[in-house]
This record gives C-alpha cells, sequence and structure tokens, in this order.
C-alpha cells in the first residue's frame, strides 16, 4: 500500500509514495478511492465502466492534485467507485488515463476536494518520490 | 512557534508582530484565552493564519478567532479583509463549502409540549432532509431552474413554493447576492448541484432540534422572538458538490494567472487574483452563485424540516419562524475606516452591531443574531452582533467550538454506540446514517464552546443572547 493516513484536526492528510511517477499517482487514486469506499463492491464485469481523463498542469505536484479532483469530480457525480487507473502517459505537465469503475449507492466520506495545501513530490531517502496530501472534508 | 512569539494586547487578544516572518504585510492578531491559544499551537493553524498576512493587499491585520484549527491555506476562523482596489480575492480565503452557513428556527412551543414526540420528530426529519453522500434531493432541477436558483438564492426556490417573504426579510443578504452569474459556474457544478438542492451532507453538517436552555440577554431574546424553553431547529449546511466544485474551478484558474500578475504566495492552496481583474471578477460571480445556492438550500431544508414538524405535530404544533440565517464560509465588501474591503471569512461569521442598515430593521436595535454551533450533544449559542467586532474584527465573530481531535483520532478513541447510548440517557437523541460519522463529531473532538462563547464575548466582538441545549440531532 502506497499510501498511509496522517493527522489532520480537521480534514484528511495522507502520505503518498511510489517508486516512479506513475506508481506515485497510482498509491494517491488508490488512498483516495479507499477513503471514498472501503469496502469495494462486488466487480460485475458488465458493470463496469471506463472514462478517459486528459489535464495539463503547471508541474507534476499539480497534476497530482488536479488529477485527483478530476476523478473525484467523475466518482460524486456518476456515482461511482474506481477499481484501477491505467495511465498511458504522464510526463511532469501533461497525463492521459483511463479510470475503470462500478456504481455505488454512497461513499463512505464526502471528500470535497484535493488541495495545493501540502503537496510536493519529491524523492525521499529511501529513493522513493513521495509527497503529503491534504483533502478538505 | 512558541506562546513567547506573542504580544499580549489584552487577556482576549495576542498579536504576531509583521516583522516575526519575511513576507509579512501586516500582523496576525487571535483572539483567545491564553489556554486556547496555547492549544492552537499544536497544529499548523499560526503557520497558516502567518501565511495569510503575506497576501497582497490585506489591511490591518491577518485575524483569527477563539475556533481556529488547522485548515489548508487559511486557517479555519481566519478572516483577511482586503483592499477592494488594489487587494486581491483568494478562493482559498473562502474554502470549498462556499457559504456553509446556520440557520434557525424558532416555534411557539415549550420542550415540555414535544417531549413524548421527540423520537418521531427525529425519524420524520431524518426520513424528510436527505443526508449523507449518495442522497439526492427531492428536486431535479432543470438547467434553467438551477440559473434561477443561482441567481436568486432563496428568493429563487420560495417562487417554486417553498417559503416566502417571512424567511427571505431574516436571512443574511435576504439570501441572495446581487453580483451572482450562472455564466460564471462551470457545466461540471451545475451537473453537481442539479440533484442535491435540499440535502445536507455529510461531515459535521447537521439538523438539531433543541431548546433555549438559558437566556442571557432578556431584551435581545425578546426582540430574536426567543423564550425561555422554546423549541427550536438549528440547520447547519452549505453549497454542496456545486460549491466545491466551482472552487476547485476556480482555485486551478488562479494557479495558472498568478505569474501574469507577479504574484508570489507561500501557499499554492491560497491562490489568488486582483479583484478587480478578470479572473478576480469572474471568481467573485462564481462564488455569489454558489453562495445564492446555499441559501436556497438551507431554504429548501427548512421546508423540509417544517413538513416534517406538521406530519408529527399537526395542526397544534403552530409555525417554525426563521430567525436569522449567516454565513460562515463568504468573502463580501463591505466599508470599514472609509475603505471598500473584501472580507474573506473563513469558518468566521459576519457580526454587524445594531443600527447597521444590513440588518433586518426588526434585529436594527439590538445587531445581527449570530449562531455559534456546538458539537453534537452540547449546547450552541445564540448572540448578537456587537461594536467591537465593527471596531477590530471587520464586523466578524466566531463561527463553531472548533475541532481539538482529528476525525482519526475521534473514531480511534471513541466508542460510537456508547457515545450514542450515552447522549440518549442524558435525552439527547440521535439521528446519524453513520455510526462512524457519530464518533467524529463528538463532543470530545470539539473545544468546549462556552470558552469560545466566552471569549468573543469579553472581547466585544458579539454579545451572548442565549444558549440552546439540543433534544435530537439528525445527521448524514
Amino acid at each position: 500500500m502506497g499510501f498511509i493516513m496522517l493527522s489532520h484536526r480537521a480534514d484528511l492528510r495522507m502520505r503518498v509514495d511510489g517508486l516512479t511517477l506513475a506508481e506515485l499517482f497510482q498509491s494517491a487514486f488508490d488512498g483516495v478511492m479507499h477513503v471514498l469506499k472501503e469496502k469495494k463492491p462486488p466487480q460485475e464485469i458488465a458493470k463496469i465502466s471506463k472514462h478517459r481523463i486528459k489535464i495539463s498542469s503547471a508541474d507534476e505536484s499539480a497534476l497530482l492534485i488536479d488529477f485527483l479532483n478530476e476523478v473525484l469530480y467523475s466518482a460524486y457525480s456518476r456515482k461511482e467507485i474506481y477499481l484501477s487507473a491505467v495511465f498511458q502517459k504522464l510526463s511532469d505537465t501533461e497525463l492521459v488515463a483511463e479510470i475503470f469503475g462500478v456504481p455505488v449507492k454512497d461513499f463512505d466520506e464526502d471528500i470535497k476536494a484535493a488541495t495545493y495545501h501540502e503537496v510536493q513530490i519529491k524523492r525521499n531517502e529511501s529513493g522513493k518520490l513521495a509527497t503529503v496530501l491534504v483533502f478538505d472534508i | 512557534m512558541i506562546i513567547k512569539d506573542f504580544k499580549k494586547i489584552n487577556d482576549y487578544l495576542w498579536e504576531i508582530p509583521q516583522s516575526f516572518q519575511g513576507g509579512m504585510r501586516v500582523p496576525a492578531r487571535v483572539y483567545a484565552t491564553e489556554k486556547i491559544l496555547l492549544a492552537s499551537l499544536d497544529d499548523r493553524s499560526m503557520a497558516q493564519l502567518l501565511n495569510v498576512a503575506t497576501l497582497p493587499g490585506i489591511y490591518k491585520y491577518a485575524l483569527a478567532m477563539p475556533d481556529i484549527h488547522e485548515g489548508y491555506g487559511f486557517p479555519i476562523g481566519g478572516v483577511a479583509a482586503m483592499d477592494a482596489a488594489e487587494g486581491v480575492i483568494s478562493p482559498g480565503g473562502i474554502g470549498y463549502d462556499i457559504n456553509c452557513g446556520v440557520r434557525l428556527l424558532r416555534s411557539d412551543l415549550s420542550a415540555d409540549v414535544i417531549s413524548s414526540r421527540i423520537n418521531d420528530l427525529g425519524d420524520r426529519i431524518f426520513a424528510e432532509v436527505p443526508s449523507g453522500t449518495g442522497r439526492s434531493g427531492i428536486l431535479k432541477l432543470s438547467d434553467k431552474d438551477l440559473d434561477l436558483i443561482l441567481k436568486r438564492g432563496a428568493r429563487g426556490i420560495t417562487e417554486k413554493g417553498f417559503g416566502g417573504k417571512e424567511d427571505l426579510d431574516f436571512l443574511e443578504s435576504c439570501g441572495e447576492l446581487p453580483d451572482a452569474d450562472p455564466v460564471m459556474v462551470s457545466s461540471r457544478a451545475k451537473t453537481r448541484g442539479q440533484d442535491q438542492l435540499g440535502t445536507m451532507g455529510a461531515g459535521n453538517h447537521f439538523v438539531e432540534v433543541g431548546f433555549v436552555e438559558k437566556i442571557f440577554s432578556k431584551d435581545a431574546a425578546e426582540v430574536f422572538g426567543l423564550f425561555l424553553g422554546q423549541v427550536t431547529v438549528l440547520i447547519h449546511t452549505g453549497s454542496r458538490g456545486l460549491g466545491h466544485q466551482v472552487a476547485t474551478d476556480y482555485i486551478r484558474a488562479m494557479m495558472t494567472a498568478m505569474p501574469k500578475y507577479g504574484i508570489q504566495i507561500p501557499d499554492r492552496e491560497l491562490a489568488c487574483a486582483p479583484f478587480r481583474s478578470e479572473e478576480g471578477q469572474n471568481y467573485f460571480k462564481a462564488m455569489s452563485a454558489a453562495a445564492n445556492f446555499a441559501w436556497a438550500n438551507r431554504q429548501l431544508i427548512a421546508w423540509e424540516v417544517r413538513k416534517a414538524w406538521k406530519d408529527v405535530l399537526g395542526e397544534s404544533g403552530g409555525d417554525l419562524k426563521t430567525v436569522y440565517d449567516v454565513a460562515h464560509n463568504l468573502a463580501k465588501i463591505e466599508k470599514y475606516d472609509d475603505k471598500e474591503l473584501l472580507v474573506h471569512r473563513k469558518g468566521a461569521t459576519r457580526s454587524f452591531a445594531k443600527g447597521n442598515l444590513e440588518i433586518p430593521p426588526r434585529y436594527r436595535s439590538v445587531g445581527q443574531p449570530v449562531f455559534i454551533p456546538g458539537s453534537m450533544g452540547t449546547a450552541s449559542y445564540v448572540l448578537a452582533g456587537a461594536d467591537g467586532a465593527m471596531k477590530n474584527t471587520f464586523g466578524t465573530t466566531a463561527h463553531g467550538a472548533g475541532r481539538q481531535m482529528s476525525r482519526t483520532e475521534a473514531r480511534k478513541s471513541i466508542e460510537a454506540r456508547a457515545l450514542k447510548e450515552h447522549m440518549e440517557a442524558e435525552g439527547i437523541r440521535v439521528f446519524a446514517g453513520s455510526l462512524r460519522g457519530v464518533a467524529e463529531e463528538a463532543p470530545a473532538a470539539y473545544k468546549d464552546i462556552d470558552a469560545v462563547a466566552d471569549v468573543v464575548a469579553e472581547a466585544g466582538i458579539a454579545e451572548k443572547v442565549a444558549r440552546l441545549r439540543p433534544l435530537a440531532a439528525i445527521k448524514g
């Protein structure tokens, strides 16, 4: 698991990491989905939906937040939870991804947004890319 | 940061000088007792307040109310007044839940009259007011109707038959900000809002049936229509997914715009643009539209609560009248020191003193009603705006108890079922979609509401009028 919850007085703070940028983004995606719905619904192949996300941002940190907000918008507006993300293109400023999900009746948590507050993707002492994320809940 | 870094101005006001940290344009001031101030040093709220003090055009001080706690960008309980001509507007200074706020309804009944029906009433309100994270509202708005709500706010929804003038006259800004422009709200935000009107949401949002437990100012209580033992209903929610999306859209847009204006900030979440710029004005119009959506939301919830009230108590229940409705996440243009300022309130409540023409005529002799809800299961306060707020805090006071324990800590340390039983033994029924939410919102997770109310009263930024005690807490 590439994400871990940290303490925050009112909102949600999470540390995510990965050996590559794609792994880091995957960890953040998994972390958000874990918060949205800890117990995943049964995966019925016929009900799996696919959505494409294409975004560009100023740098890799902003790109991560913008990606997570795209995922949140898709989840809440479609009432879906996503099981996986496939990154077709991922640079420091551009991302193309496909996310695969299933419908849900409700969510465990109402994440208002991923914020830019503490995001700063850096390589840590163990050689992994890592950052802290703060979500408004 | 340690307490020695602060200059004590009086027992309820502390200051960090502008010279404390490079980039600060004004000092930072905190309204708190020493005990509250010390507790706030445990998280990042003060560092966030100092960052706010660096924003271009900030006037006089970056302020924090006694319910201050760590947020993102701005601290919760933060106030910043920007020069409207030269300063910036920062969506992070309003937050993602634009016009989250509180409405208070009053009945003609005493608590003892409804004590045997409180379970039925809680059940009925829980059924009538959709709560939690997945439930839609009773209306699925067409594009045209949604634009009407965004433009006209509470008036828009009353025109559809959900309330009337007797409500609108008692809402902050009459529940309708004139600068709202639905065109500035993205189709994504509109999609999220289309089925969410009249819904409470989750987190710390609630509907609470309570009663007037204590009166501090007989005269002001009488003017507000409050009496000892009277049953009241508090509604706390905001602009739902529509507001969240407006904030997300514009924070991103402002990050892109900042280099154009040469703005540098210590935290990206404080992304901003000059208020008079195209980006600043577009956000202000969209924010105003989202605020109108929130007022319409609380108006429709009030209608749903009234329906439940009537279903359970029949004609003998009488009417539930609106006392007032306040926003605590909003930016508004106001005048202080003969200057036009854009006052950002993030988890802070407007507190206009008596005589102000923005206050409904009926309340003008005492000041605007201010509501400071406590945690589920403790008291909430009704206060009146005061002169000290006009002089010292840009017409602002606190908005709630303020968290002292994270949600994770609360879930780990509080057993929700036992808490629910304990509250019920104390005469407070809990109607909640999830036990997890009950633990997160437990009284122990919040600061002492009495201490917060004491600070604002002693500091002269609001006057205590009445204390409400809950009978039934309804939440997502």
